[in-house]
């Protein structure tokens, strides 16, 4: 009788040692493989997927079942299917993953497992993109050939307010001209003229993708570049619109990613500065654009994938080449950087040629190239692919003081030095970077030349070394980096148990007069972090020592940090959002050294019944970020943070897991979200959601031409618990094109939504009313998104011939708070007369001032003008500023208040949550907000996150019990009613109480104040007094009795209702220095990089003084949602509160007008922009991801059963 | 089979140029000084990659789909050198005895992971004595190690002063190659 276990082990035994000698012969033949790889042979492939495992995975992958795949031996792309588009454009039939062929690179049911960080590539046509109609596999490789991929379709808008714009250069369709000029609002749905292809070709063995696009004259006649009809049309209403000789260029719109850091010769890794410098020192002007000319955009990073763009050599047809009288005498291989923001680039390379007769087609070729993380390994193939002769320079670095070799992913950079002058002063052009291997070596191609080298391995970048390539024979280097410093820190609380906190270390520095910080105390340009300083408010004649923020590092649940540093004397500070103490420890470290710090800090404040929360946050998931979901989790937490909304772009992420596997469920608990991100009709986070693994984008919806109701309801549908559970929060409304109120016009006096067509005024007659009524239609977002449509398509109308508009106001919340973005908080108004520049105050006078008709040289000159009577000329200080018909720059917490003043058009009285959030993209990076700055408090009845359920959010958030701070907490009850509640008052008296709460580092010396919001209206001093708040252990309460008729100077309704609604808002003046980082980096929002193109032709620009800050020190400020009172003292039994309805005031026509919508205790230089479109260099760094010490809060587990529970992790 | 072994840990054990970009494997050590013994764990997480894949294909799920437990039994013989690749341990003045370390491996996210545990048996600790744990990373090294050091069942650290930032009841630091850490241990209680 034999042994079945027995058997059983000798039958799986033997075909195992068969593997394992398999194994061993294959890991045999790795050992060498690392001097040389056996060469496979070399195919191409083109196919449609059918199964995840044929797609390229990673962080960034977005590729589906359906897609186009194209693969050779070396590398594999996703073109998208003629689905929506899952990254961030319009359309389908672009280029969204790419990555190295790998071992174990592949896609899977769950993302995959390669290394796709890429975002997006598609053609650009000037500014019009394909909107494909087919994608068809021209050749699939199995001749052994290239494979072929064409994808072939109409014309499409990438931004409907540029339609017009785009049919004056590209032609893609029948214009409709005597449409717009009788205020026919465009379609893109007429006859195509035009047809666009983008051919992408992969040979066997390439490691780049040749993209060809081409353009097809689908007319009978010739179509002209740009319509010389348009231009005719647009000359007679724009007289400077002048376009004779302009060549009209097309390129590529690049989404690089986030995660991606992107690196152009000459400029290097400084694309945001080094650009804004290109475009104040241009002279280039019209036919020709500025921009900065190169041959090759390519990215960094250390995750072994790099992305790179060129474009072919074209005699013909290139761009700077064909206007080289403009950019002078430029190789035909060069193209027109014009942009970087918000994850994309923008580059011109052709010109399309004055004509196109019947069926003539024009083509550009391109290159996408793929390397293996350096900017060299693009490099290098950029130089074959142009023929460019070069030399191999191999080489390897060594760390300054201890002559080792360093480790692998130092940065080695190299520059040009025509005349062999490697000094700083000369400023050598960078051209390459090249990233070392494991142990210090590193290898690139150069042209024979002189150049310098410079190294970072840590922190510090080396000196320039001057070096030369001879034709010869390759070039060998031995290379130095400056060596780092290194601090590690272990930090708990007062029991004495690790926690997750934020360490910044903070050292000093003597400023130079008349430069940036950047131009002397770090350099962006080889990558190295922004050091932000301590305040954006300095006197600039003050040159005694400032603070600047050398680095930030995070710990998780084990309470350990540890971050590199340039050697020097630093102060650590560690904290743990506003809750918590700012413990400071000063420290020296030399070169190598390392120092090691203890800090323990105390929960100053933890507010009864309340959790703090961020509802607004991204990482991997967004294009814009990038962010790794561990660091991402650890970086919310180490804030203080209680509870996050994950909200990618148009991407549903989960942090569950990853909170659990930094073991940091004590701390933190997420949310399942979205931020549904169009393109130009406003950004709307919904929440709590089901995440939807099977599909790539994990559930996220369709958004393309489809109106917001549509949106909400579609992502309603998503809601975890139900749809009218699910919350739709309206994000930074007033943002310029992200914002769903500045994009759909909503009236920033009355909060009605309207189109600029239908409101042009009635005064305005002839040819001025024909020329604003053709502008409002040509130049005014469009389409269904936009404008109500039919079954067929077309545009409804109202009984007064009004187009309808699609805005909808059935949404829960508003992100009144975004960020450090107090310039979009409140209306702008007008500054004291001494802040203003004389530019500002000059163009103010402008218009109010009649100028003298006789004298064609008239000018405003100050000089004519006393103080006093240009006092009485300009605008009151603290009123609202117009600009035409509208509030020059409008905030969402005026908005909101509007909303709470006002009932809608079709007569509901809808209140909505104000909430504030951070919009972090990043880890500790100076560019961004902080996870928590702002964050809300909301009313859940305990203090325990891990037992929060999604109910309890949306039951707080829709009953408006939150409250919303970067710092303090404050309170306020109303006849011992809660905030969101509706008090009636049988007197006409009522008791309001008030509390704030803050820990000792965000009040400092400073104080705060408080002030009553009564529809809309600050109460005045007899009833807050001097508003002081004078914290007694960290804590403040007052008890005010108020009687409604003392509201006098408040709007109510008609009738003689006294209803009011109440709102408490909070302030300071201490900079929260270096607990949180004043927004010292002017960002670069999306419109305005659009605008590098407008601008040119005469749109844009702005008057310098007239608008909103956008650097400012962040200080404490905090509101609450409303009480409303309803006044029953008649005894009606009265249930339901009357909105006060104020007389609705406005603008006035073409002057910045003294429209008061309430009054200011005093004028309040708010300002500051959203600053998520920053592009300086983000630290991908290595957290260490598995946490020993598995517990709950205040419990340690020894060793041993660490090790008995290890396989249940 | 002893040759395929060590062919295939010698393989593992050292990195091949053509990982330049590969990810880091990481490494962390556990140590819990008790009066009679000391706790050591070792948690390692190997590099994601080809050295992962291939070890986890050959070894852990190479046969049909589950582990087989003699092949397990190698994979953990092949991977526990790699663990502990250039760490030294020492109690101070003693020569305790080990016994046999005990290893468990498991395949996380494409990325192979291993704990391996081994006590040293110690004579009792009496009430006023003093203990000394060191722990050496040989310059050879490859890895920066994560370390934390507790003490157990009433010993603590006596040998950091305990500021009113307050010195943890745990200690870590970073091991880098070529360092020695030591930390000693007593009844005493921080304060």
């Amino acid at each position: 009788m034999h042994d079945e276990r027995n058997v059983k082990t000798r039958r799986s035994f033997l075909p195992s040692l068969l593997l394992l000698f398999a194994a061993a012969l294959t890991a045999g033949i790795g050992l060498f493989a690392g001097c040389q790889q056996e060469e496979e042979s070399s195919y191409a492939r083109a196919f449609q997927a059918t199964h995840r495992t044929q797609l390229v995975g990673g962080p960034g992958a977005l590729g589906e079942v359906g897609d186009w795949v194209m693969e050779n031996d070396q590398i594999r792309i996703v073109i998208q299917d003629l689905s929506f588009n899952r990254g961030t454009g319009l359309f389908g039939g672009s280029l969204i993953d790419a990555d190295l062929v790998r071992h174990d690179g592949q896609g899977d049911p769950f993302g995959g497992n390669g290394r796709d960080t890429f975002g997006e590539i598609f053609p650009a046509f000037f500014l019009e993109v394909i909107d494909p109609q087919e994608i068809v596999v021209v050749n699939d490789g199995a001749d052994g050939e290239a494979a072929i991929i064409e994808v072939r379709g109409d014309g499409g808008e990438f931004v409907t307010m540029l339609r017009f714009f785009n049919q004056a250069m590209i032609n893609a369709y029948d214009p409709a001209i005597s449409d717009i000029l009788f205020g026919s609002l465009p379609h893109s749905d007429k006859e195509p003229w035009v047809q666009f292809t983008a051919r992408y070709i992969l040979e066997p063995g390439a490691k780049y993708v040749r993209i060809e696009t081409e353009m097809e004259n689908l007319r009978n006649g010739t179509l002209t570049f740009p319509n010389s009809d348009l231009i005719g049309v647009a000359s007679q209403f724009l007289p400077d619109f002048d376009l004779s000789g302009f060549t009209v260029p097309t390129g590529s719109a690049i989404g690089f990613g986030a995660a991606n850091d992107l690196f152009i010769p000459g400029l290097g890794y400084d694309i945001r500065f080094g650009m804004e410098d290109v475009f104040r020192q241009s002279e280039i002007d019209l036919p020709a654009l500025p921009g900065h000319l190169t041959d090759v955009l390519a990215t960094s990073s250390t995750s072994g994938i790099s992305y790179g763009y060129a474009t072919a050599f074209d005699e013909e047809n290139n761009f700077a080449h064909r206007m080289r009288d403009h950019y002078g005498d430029v190789d035909a291989n060069l193209m027109l950087f014009l942009f970087e923001a918000a994850g994309y680039g923008g580059a011109f390379t052709h010109g399309v040629p004055e004509e196109l007769g019947p069926g003539e087609t024009f083509t550009a070729v391109n290159y996408f190239l793929l390397g293996s993380g350096d900017v060299a390994s693009i490099r290098d193939q950029v130089y074959g692919l142009h023929g460019i002769d070069t030399q191999t320079v191999t080489g390897r670095v060594y760390d300054e003081t201890t002559a080792q070799a360093v480790g692998k992913d130092a940065y080695v950079f190299i520059y040009e030095a025509a005349d062999g002058s490697c000094r700083a002063e000369d400023e050598p052009t960078i051209v390459n970077q090249a990233f070392t291997r494991g142990e210090g070596y590193f290898q690139l191609q150069l042209p024979p030349g002189q150049y310098c080298h410079r190294a970072r391995s840590g922190a510090a970048t080396g000196d320039y070394v001057p070096f030369e390539v001879s034709a010869d024979e390759p070039t060998n280097l031995r290379v130095f980096a400056p060596s780092s410093a290194r601090v590690e820190a272990f930090i708990v609380d007062t029991t004495g148990n690790p926690i997750p906190a934020k360490m910044t270390i903070v050292g000093e520095y003597d400023p130079q007069p008349g430069l940036e910080t950047r131009q002397y105390l770090f350099e962006l340009m080889v990558g190295e972090r922004w050091r932000t300083s301590e305040s954006v408010n300095f006197d600039p004649d003050d040159l005694s020592p400032r603070q600047f923020i050398e680095n930030i590092e995070f710990s998780s649940a084990d309470g350990h940090a540890a971050v590199d540093i340039v050697p020097g004397q630093y102060t650590a500070y560690f904290s743990r959002g506003a809750e918590y103490s700012l413990v400071a420890k000063e420290f020296e470290v030399g070169p190598n050294g390392v120092a090691r710090l203890n800090a323990q800090l105390e929960r100053q404040i933890n507010p009864d019944g309340y959790l703090s929360g961020d509802f607004h946050m991204h990482a991997e998931g967004s294009i814009d970020s990038g962010l790794d979901y561990n660091d991402r989790v650890i970086s919310i937490a180490g804030e203080g943070v209680e509870v996050v909304v994950a909200s990618d772009h148009n991407f549903i992420s989960d942090y569950t897991p990853y909170i659990h596997r930094n073991q940091l469920q004590p701390f933190l608990r997420s949310i399942i979200g979205l931020e549904l991100t169009t393109m130009e009709a406003g950004h709307f986070n919904a929440f709590p959601l089901r995440q939807d693994i099977t599909s790539q984008s994990r559930g996220s919806v369709a958004w393309q031409n489809i109106p917001p109701q549509e949106i909400f309801d579609n992502i309603r549908e998503m809601g975890s618990i139900s749809p009218e559970d699910t919350i739709i929060q309206v994000n930074h409304p007033r943002d310029s094109i992200l914002g769903y109120f500045s994009q759909h016009y909503v009236d920033a006096l009355t909060g009605v939504a309207d189109l600029p067509i239908n409101t042009i005024p009635d005064d305005l007659t002839g040819t001025d009313r024909t020329q604003a009524v053709a502008l409002a239609a040509a130049m005014s977002p469009s389409g269904p998104a936009f404008v109500q449509t039919d079954d067929d398509g077309e545009y409804l109308k109202d009984e007064d011939g009004n187009y309808m508009s699609t805005f909808s106001y059935n949404f829960d919340a508003i992100e009144v708070y975004n960020g450090k973005r107090l310039s979009v908080l409140r209306h702008f108004r007008m500054p004291p007369i001494e802040e203003l520049s004389e530019e500002a105050i000059i163009y103010l006078l402008e218009q109010v001032v009649e100028p003298d008709e006789e004298d064609d040289e008239w000018e405003i000159d100050l000089n004519d003008f006393t103080d006093e009577e240009i006092a009485a000329l300009l605008p009151t200080p603290g009123a609202i500023l117009c600009d035409g018909d509208d509030v020059a720059v409008a905030g969402g917490l005026d908005d909101w208040y509007n909303f709470l003043n006002y009932r809608r058009p079709d007569g509901r009285y809808l209140t909505y949550t104000a909430t504030g959030n951070s919009d972090s993209h990043h880890y500790g990076s100076p560019s961004d907000t902080e996870p928590g700055y702002p964050k809300n408090y909301f009313w859940v009845g305990h203090n325990d996150p891990q037992r929060m359920t999604s109910n309890e959010l949306v039951d707080a958030l829709k009953s408006h019990h939150n409250i919303v701070t970067n710092g303090p907490f404050i309170n306020m009850r109303i006849d011992g009613q809660p905030i969101g509640s509706t008090v009636v008052s049988t007197t006409g008296t009522i008791e309001i109480e008030l509390e704030a709460r803050a820990a000792d580092w965000v009040v400092g010396d400073k104080g705060l104040r408080y002030t009553l919001v009564a529809n809309g209206e600050f109460l005045d001093e007899t009833i807050v007094g001097d508003g002081t708040i004078e914290l007694t252990d960290r804590v403040w309460t007052e008890t005010i009795t108020v009687d409604l008729d003392e509201l006098s100077h408040t709007h109510f309704a008609d009738g003689g209702l006294r209803d009011t609604w109440f709102v408490l808002e909070v302030e300071g003046d201490n900079n929260m220095f270096p607990a949180v980082q004043p927004a010292e980096i002017p960002p670069v929002p999306f419109d305005e990089a659009l605008g590098v193109i407008a601008e040119p032709f005469g749109f844009g620009g702005s008057i310098e003084g007239l608008e909103p800050s956008e650097m400012v020190d962040v200080t404490p400020l905090a509101f609450t949602n409303p009480i409303w009172v309803i006044d029953d003292s008649a005894g009606e039994g009265r249930t339901e509160f009357e909105p006060p309805e104020p007389p609705k005031a406005s603008c006035v026509d073409g002057e910045p007008s003294r429209t008061e919508l309430r009054s200011l205790h005093d004028y309040m230089p708010f300002g500051e922009r959203r600053l998520d479109a920053e592009t300086v260099h983000i630290d991908r760094h290595a957290h260490d991801h598995f946490n020993p010490i598995q517990r709950e809060l205040g419990e340690l587990r020894d060793v041993r059963a660490l090790f008995n529970h290890w396989h249940e992790h | 089979m002893s040759i395929v072994v060590g062919l295939l840990a010698l393989c593992l054990l050292f990195p091949s140029a053509a990982q330049a970009h590969d990810f880091e494997p990481e490494r962390q050590l556990l140590v819990q000084v008790f009066p009679d013994r000391v706790d050591i764990m070792v948690e390692y997480l190997e590099a994601p990659g080809e050295r992962s894949a291939m070890f986890s294909a050959q070894y852990l799920f190479g046969l049909g789909g589950g582990a087989d437990e003699a092949f397990e039994e190698l994979a953990k013989r092949a991977i526990l050198p790699r663990m502990l690749d250039g760490l030294k341990f020492e109690v101070v003045g003693e020569q305790p005895r080990t016994n046999e370390p005990e290893v468990k491996i498991r395949h996380v996210d494409g990325r192979l992971m291993a704990a391996a545990m081994v006590t040293y048996d110690l004579p009792p600790l009496g009430e006023d004595e003093r203990r000394t744990f060191a722990v050496h990373a040989a310059d050879r090294s490859f890895l920066t190690t994560r370390t934390f050091i507790y003490g157990g069942e009433g010993l603590t650290r006596v040998d950091e002063p305990t500021g009113e930032d307050g010195a943890a009841a745990a200690e870590f630091f970073g091991l880098h190659r070529g360092q020695r850490w030591q930390a000693v241990f007593g009844q005493e209680k921080i304060e």
